[in-house]
């Protein structure tokens, strides 16, 4: 064979990617990692900002983003009033040292490998604008200080990136400083409101939230036959019938929920698990068509609309009468309600510090809010054995337990679950330790980012946490994912069709529901979702 | 001596440069990390390019078994299907340990006449870029369905605009829009 040095030279492959500073890098908006924009209606509707008055609906992927002739002077001036409102903001801004304790901690960047999405260079988006048009050494170094001028490029970018960000709170875990970079979000997001540059999926819900109490938009009838429908399967698979009480007066407990558990598959087998908790426990309490939404989508606008939205918690329970409120599996509603809620309205001088009224149990730690999680007021059933279990009916279920962000990094809530599913399965199997507790993995669809469109920026965002589901389905043969939140509950089903094939998703309350021994109950074969227990198999 | 028994020698030189030049095809700040950080549940794109290169470099060499190949494609390229390649992009890992054999064994196959041997290597490995390029379009069209599937769930009263009736009934008598002007029969407002 002849020698043919062409041949070699033939073959001219080259993928890296452009090097250089990443000030310079214009933003590359690719379709599947955004979501699409707010209508106009709907941010009119909440009285939010809309762009109707300056400019056609929005395309993102066009070149010109039709903003207002005056767009940096009003982005400029609310992030001024909100560096001196917000003095959390303001140090955020300040002291951080770019170590890079939190780069590699984010499970957009790691399930992307995009390194915009380092929370750091996430956040130093906004902070070089902070040290660009508000900081003196900025303004004179320029560049060398990390600084640059807000351009509508630096507001493309801001926007893009801030919407890859599901305010999980990992990164924030590991910052030397104590930064939240979650917040950093929450206030990039809240100026880009000031331009009504929000996502539909989040004002939609909002809208939506505001004009009917939920983020589904589920009016109070079709609320309750929502959860007629469950009753009805209850009955099916069961063999019990029962009649929980909407808006009652003067029940001891108003119980709140996300919307998801009334509507979305699997939420609602959740749902299922309170019904029959609360009948076998004959709790006095009562469902809210109005405070019926548990989830808090104005927090991923602006806080004076998560305020709003919160607040038809404490209205209803003050029409109602109701002593103490209890709280469903829910993600950021957790965060909101422990962090948020008492510095919004306290002090919440008219309900009364939670006691469980079957066990007698102070929940001092609700003392101020006056909420009591599901699962504390579950696990401290099960320690004062005021629950009959039959975990046995869970043996076909090898158990993972995903702690969902805010009630693990939000609200400490790490040994109830944990508790509980113990107690209510025979197999029981951990993550890896670096992927649960504080540091467990966003399902990858938080702060409003579960809509479809961005199923790409979902899918490579829920990895890091498949990557570790996948470990231990190959090493205990895992197929059930228990979580504590709405938006995991609808989230992890799609990135587990499409990592994890073979494992399926469930809220502990199912869970409980399915081992609970019910007075009166009919011959269980068949689990709360309908299928025979003998021969089901989970998927997603 | 052939080519393949040449390579097996220099498996493990040819396996490092695989594994470098596909984390290469990701920005520098992100290579630097995907090298160093060695716990797979810390760094899980890098963890699981890195344990497929290697069994999938035997494959090419000895087994040349469809079946393993498929699954060991399917751990790198189902991940690059969803980040920011293109097409090309997301299958081009296999092309790249064309140019790495072309670069370690120019010397040999000048002396040795191994050329028709590289000529049937690099056979297989074209063959080995179609399997990508099925295990991609499985993966997009997955992405796909899981797409389809959100939208035929999603509750048809979740579309079009909020149906809080006080609210439909005031914008059609024109009495102000939205809680600017809201009579806040709804109780919104404040909650003291």
């Amino acid at each position: 064979m002849a020698k043919n040095p062409e041949y070699y030279e033939s073959l001219n492959i080259d993928y890296k990617p452009p090097r250089g500073n990443w000030m310079d890098r214009p933003v590359d908006i690719k379709s599947g990692i955004y979501c699409y924009p707010a209508r106009p209606v709907v941010l009119e509707n909440v009285g939010m900002n809309d762009r109707s008055d300056w400019g056609k609906y929005w395309v993102i992927e066009d070149e010109d983003w039709e903003l207002p002739d005056d767009w940096k002077e009003r982005f400029l001036n609310k992030m001024r009033d909100m560096l001196d409102k917000y003095r959390t903001f303001k140090i955020y801004m300040d002291i951080c040292v770019r170590c890079g304790a939190c780069a590699d901690k984010c499970h957009y960047f790691l399930g992307s490998g995009d390194p915009m999405n380092m929370p750091v260079l996430r956040a130093e988006l906004l902070r070089s604008i902070y040290r660009g048009e508000f900081t003196k050494t900025g303004k004179i170094l320029g560049r060398f200080a990390g600084a640059r001028k807000l351009t509508k490029n630096a507001l493309k970018q801001l926007w893009y990136y801030m919407f890859q960000c599901s305010e999980c709170r990992r990164c924030s875990v590991f910052c030397p400083y104590g930064i939240d970079t979650a917040e950093i979000t929450i206030m990039g997001r809240e100026i880009m409101n000031e331009l009504g540059m929000n996502i539909a999926w989040v004002q939609e819900s909002v809208s939506k939230c505001i004009h009917t109490g939920n983020h589904l938009g589920l009016q109070p009838q079709a609320y309750k036959e929502c959860i007629d429908a469950m009753l009805w399967d209850i009955e099916d698979n069961v063999g019990i019938t029962f009649e929980p009480t909407f808006n009652r007066k003067g029940a001891e407990i108003l119980f709140v929920t996300p919307s998801g558990d009334v509507f979305a598959d699997p939420g609602i087998f959740t749902l299922a698990g309170y019904l029959m908790l609360f009948e076998h426990l004959g709790l006095d309490y009562t469902w809210s068509t109005y405070a019926s939404e548990g989830g808090d989508f104005g927090y991923f606008t602006a806080n004076e609309m998560a305020k709003r939205m919160n607040g038809k918690i404490y209205n209803e329970a003050k029409r109602l009468g109701v002593k103490w409120i209890l709280g469903g599996e829910c993600g950021h509603m957790w965060r909101v309600l422990n962090q948020y809620m008492t510095t919004w309205h306290g002090p919440i001088d008219f309900l009364e510090e939670p006691v469980s009224p079957i066990t007698g149990t102070k929940f001092e730690n609700a003392k101020a809010h006056k909420m009591v999680h599901i699962m504390e007021f579950v696990a401290d059933l099960i320690k004062h054995n005021k629950l009959k279990l039959d975990p046995s009916r869970n043996d076909h279920l090898k158990v993972t337990y995903h702690d969902s962000c805010n009630p693990s990094r939000g609200l400490g809530l790490f040994e109830e679950p944990r508790y509980v599913i113990k107690n209510v399965c025979n197999h029981f199997y951990e993550m890896p330790e670096n992927t649960i507790r504080e540091q467990t993995y966003c399902c990858g669809s938080g702060s409003g980012l579960n809509a479809s469109e961005n199923m790409e920026l979902r899918l490579r965002g829920g990895f890091p946490r498949q990557n570790a589901l996948r470990y231990v389905a190959d090493k205990y043969g895992v197929n059930m994912l228990a979580c504590i939140c709405a938006i995991d509950r609808a989230a992890l089903p799609p990135a587990a069709q499409y990592w994890n094939p073979d494992v399926g998703v469930t809220g502990v309350c199912e869970l409980v529901a399915n081992a609970l021994i019910m007075e009166g109950e009919g011959e269980r074969t068949h689990n709360i979702r309908g299928f025979e227990i003998a021969t089901w198999e989970p998927e997603p | 001596m052939n080519l393949d028994k040449l390579l097996a020698k220099k498996k493990d030189l040819i396996v490092d440069k695989w594994i470098n030049s596909i984390y290469e095809s990701y920005p520098s700040e992100t290579v630097e990390f995907f090298r160093h950080q060695r716990n797979k549940f810390a760094n899980p794109v890098g963890a699981d390019i890195s344990e497929a290169v290697g069994p999938l470099f035997d494959e090419l060499l000895n087994g040349n078994n469809q079946k393993n190949m498929f699954s060991l494609l399917d751990k790198i390229v189902r991940i690059r299907a969803v980040q920011d390649f293109p097409p090309s992009g997301a299958v081009a890992v296999v092309l790249l340990l064309k140019k790495i054999i072309r670069d370690e064994t120019k010397k040999d196959i000048d002396t040795d006449g191994f050329f028709e041997d590289l000529l049937e290597l690099e056979s297989r490995i074209d063959y080995c870029i179609l399997l990508a390029f099925d295990v991609y379009m499985k993966c997009r069209e997955k992405i796909w369905e899981i797409k389809l599937d959100e939208f035929k769930k999603r509750p048809f009263f979740v579309e079009g605009e909020a149906r809080c009736l006080s609210y439909m009934v005031r914008q059609e008598q024109g009495q102000g829009k939205g809680t600017k002007d809201c009579c806040n029969s709804c109780g919104l407002g404040e909650v003291r």
